[in-house]
């Protein structure tokens, strides 16, 4: 596979234009090509995975030009397992909208749905392992293109509105990312982010506004893209308006992309030494806090089981740039592992309240009560999900929140641990009492043993399973991400 | 409505603006323009008659089904030329070290794979930017069906 790296774009990007072209003549095609790219780009994933583990990063100059002449993408071990995330992800969502999205969406929308899906792929696929910095800027505009598409594919009047919130809002993340990338080009003549990394401090000394500027801009771009709190306000429109296969994508996948952009730029381009020399970690910091509990307090108060998904992902991209904003080893690797657990976890939670919306047709709170009658498995997927999303030991999330608690405390700040487990249990405050009310309230009436159909139950079973699995045996994405965090601070 | 004097200079005006697009596309490895420049001159030649003589004129050529086609076949076809580099066992999107003919240095079939990416590229955005806007003329939403009137 030493393709792979060229391959885990292209091909997405080959399958959506033959699966849009083929999608007119036998939808069927479409369908089941949208879920064998995504497979096929799964395995490659997986077997760059064992490669770089195994022989460390690849790189791939791409047309046979190295840079800083030629644009290169390179395959770490933050890439690759962000990679494996990305395509597995994507398969079991895919499966889940083979029975799914046909129904929701209509013959017609449902044309455009799965070569959206595999433009988004490929999109996240190259953001995620872009080694040059325009690149990086393309590859992100794919994405939030492919995303507001995929949200507004059946026309529905909130889903339009929804997304154009977030087309508008994400161009201005875009120009800001586009002028940070312009800014940084023209003081150190490089977009490759090896090159750029060697001439910053240098430039840093020289032009220090520029230089901050460019930071700030980014900061801004993919703060904005990631939903970092208060650049969060298209989230939870976009997300609970979406078809429930494209929220599962864009809260579990899209939004983890940006954030490892965001850190490949703080901590391989700046680096260490030069970042906390600036004011971002501070800033992120305290948005970060603010993320955690405005996500948290506002998800307390929604009756839509979509949007109260969507508050909690604020929320838990609060811990994400939580962590990385604290100068620790621990608490940036319990970031970088919650970007893989939070994306396990909530593609778990939005498949399985899409899969309970789809049998009873009701999205509010209080009608899914007593669901765990009718669907035993799915609300049961949902309880794993949820007790993840809280951190309850033995699941995930408990892993990732107790490194970040844990570098907390490597930095002898013991009330940022407090803020993480006051957030964890603000987050226990929206889930249970669900959770409850599935199991022992009242049933309105539910169709009788309804689960749905096995392929659409299987992703959810197996998300539900990864996550009990890597609670209880972490060491798989633990020990990468171990290791990313220290070669992050390894560097100057 | 028809008007005399603009359907004709269209008429005169449609195989040059064409035949210069082409131009621009398959020159892009030599002169400013390539297959961006060249497509959005092509689409803009073919929107020109469409608007003087009626977009149902452009539909029995280009219409859904055949600027479908055309998109499909230029954007795979990028892909697919990157590709052949890769079954050649180079790396992805290599030119000349994968085999593709130097041709001679300012003459038009040179510069191997980079005359026919461009191809790859013009062919696409032409059909793109027609299909845009022959799309916003017919009202068309996102999922094809037409408001009428």
């Amino acid at each position: 596979m030493a393709h792979g790296p060229a391959l885990v774009i292209a091909l997405p990007f080959l399958g959506a234009f033959v699966c849009g072209w083929m999608g007119s003549r036998r939808i069927g095609f479409a369908r089941w090509g949208a879920v064998g790219t995504a497979a096929i780009h799964a395995f490659i994933a997986l077997s760059l995975l064992s490669r770089v583990t195994r022989n460390g990063p690849l790189t791939y100059a791409t047309g046979g030009w190295p840079a800083p002449l030629g644009i290169e993408v390179r395959v770490d071990i933050l890439g690759a397992v962000v990679l494996t995330l990305l395509g597995c992800g994507a398969t079991l969502i895919l499966l889940f909208a083979q029975s799914h999205e046909p129904a929701e969406l209509g013959r017609q929308a449902e044309r455009w749905y799965w070569p959206l899906c595999l433009t988004l792929l490929g999109g996240m696929s190259g953001l995620v392992i872009a080694k040059d910095l325009f690149n990086l800027f393309v590859m992100a505009e794919i994405c939030s293109i492919a995303a507001c598409g995929i949200i507004s594919v059946d026309s529905r009047p909130a889903a339009l509105e929804a997304s154009f919130k977030y087309l508008l809002l994400s161009a201005v993340g875009s120009g800001a990312v586009l002028l940070a990338t312009a800014m940084l080009y023209s003081v150190t003549g490089y977009l490759d982010m090896d090159a750029i990394s060697r001439a910053l401090p240098a430039a840093a000394a020289s032009f220090p506004r520029v230089t901050m500027g460019a930071l700030a801009l980014y900061l801004v771009g993919f703060g904005l893209k990631a939903a970092l709190f208060p650049l969060h306000v298209w989230l939870p429109d976009a997300h609970s308006a979406a078809p429930s296969a494209s929220s599962a994508l864009l809260s579990g996948l899209v939004v983890k992309v940006y954030v490892v952009a965001l850190a490949r730029i703080g901590y391989q381009v700046w680096g260490p030494d030069l970042l906390w020399r600036s004011p971002a970690p501070y800033v992120m910091f305290w948005f970060s806090a603010g993320a955690m509990f405005f996500g948290s307090i506002v998800a307390i108060a929604q009756r839509d089981i979509k949007r109260l998904l969507a508050y909690s992902t604020i929320a838990q991209m609060g811990y994400i740039f939580f962590g990385l904003s604290l100068r620790s080893e621990n608490a940036v690797a319990g970031a970088l592992l919650h970007v893989f657990n939070h994306a396990v976890m909530k593609v778990c939670l939005f498949l399985a309240a899409g899969a309970m919306i789809a049998r009873t047709g009701k999205r509010d709170l209080a009608g899914l009560s007593g669901i765990a009658r009718s669907m035993p498995l799915t609300t049961a997927a949902f309880t794993i999900g949820a007790l993840a999303m809280i951190g309850v030991p033995g699941t995930n999330g408990f892993i990732s929140k107790w490194y970040v608690a844990l570098g907390a405390l490597d930095l002898g700040r013991p009330l940022y641990a407090v803020l993480v487990v006051a957030s964890s249990l603000l987050s226990g405050a929206y889930y249970l009492p669900f959770v409850i009310s599935a199991y022992f309230g009242p049933d309105p009436g539910h169709p009788r043993g309804r689960e749905g159909p096995p392929a659409e139950l299987a992703p959810i079973v197996i998300l539900a399973a990864v996550c009990v699995l890597t609670g209880f045996l972490p060491r798989f994405p633990l020990q990468h991400m171990l290791e990313v965090a220290k070669s992050f601070f390894a560097l100057r | 409505m028809h008007d005399l004097i603009l359907s004709t200079i269209a008429g005169y005006l449609l195989p040059l603006i064409t035949v210069y697009g082409a131009y621009v596309i398959t020159h892009g490895h030599l002169s400013p323009g390539g297959g961006f420049a060249g497509g959005t001159i092509i689409a803009a030649g073919l929107i020109l008659a469409a608007l003087s003589w009626g977009f149902h004129h452009a539909e029995k050529v280009f219409n859904e089904n055949s600027l479908g086609n055309l998109d499909t076949l230029g954007s795979s076809g990028y892909v697919l030329i990157g590709l052949v580099a890769v079954f050649r066992g180079s790396l992805f999107l290599t030119n000349l070290g994968a085999g593709f003919p130097s041709g001679t240095p300012g003459k038009l079939f040179s510069s191997g794979a980079v005359w026919l990416l461009g191809a790859a590229v013009g062919v696409k955005v032409a059909a793109t930017v027609f299909g845009l806007v022959a799309r916003i003329w017919s009202g068309g939403g996102a999922s094809g069906e037409v408001d009428e009137p």
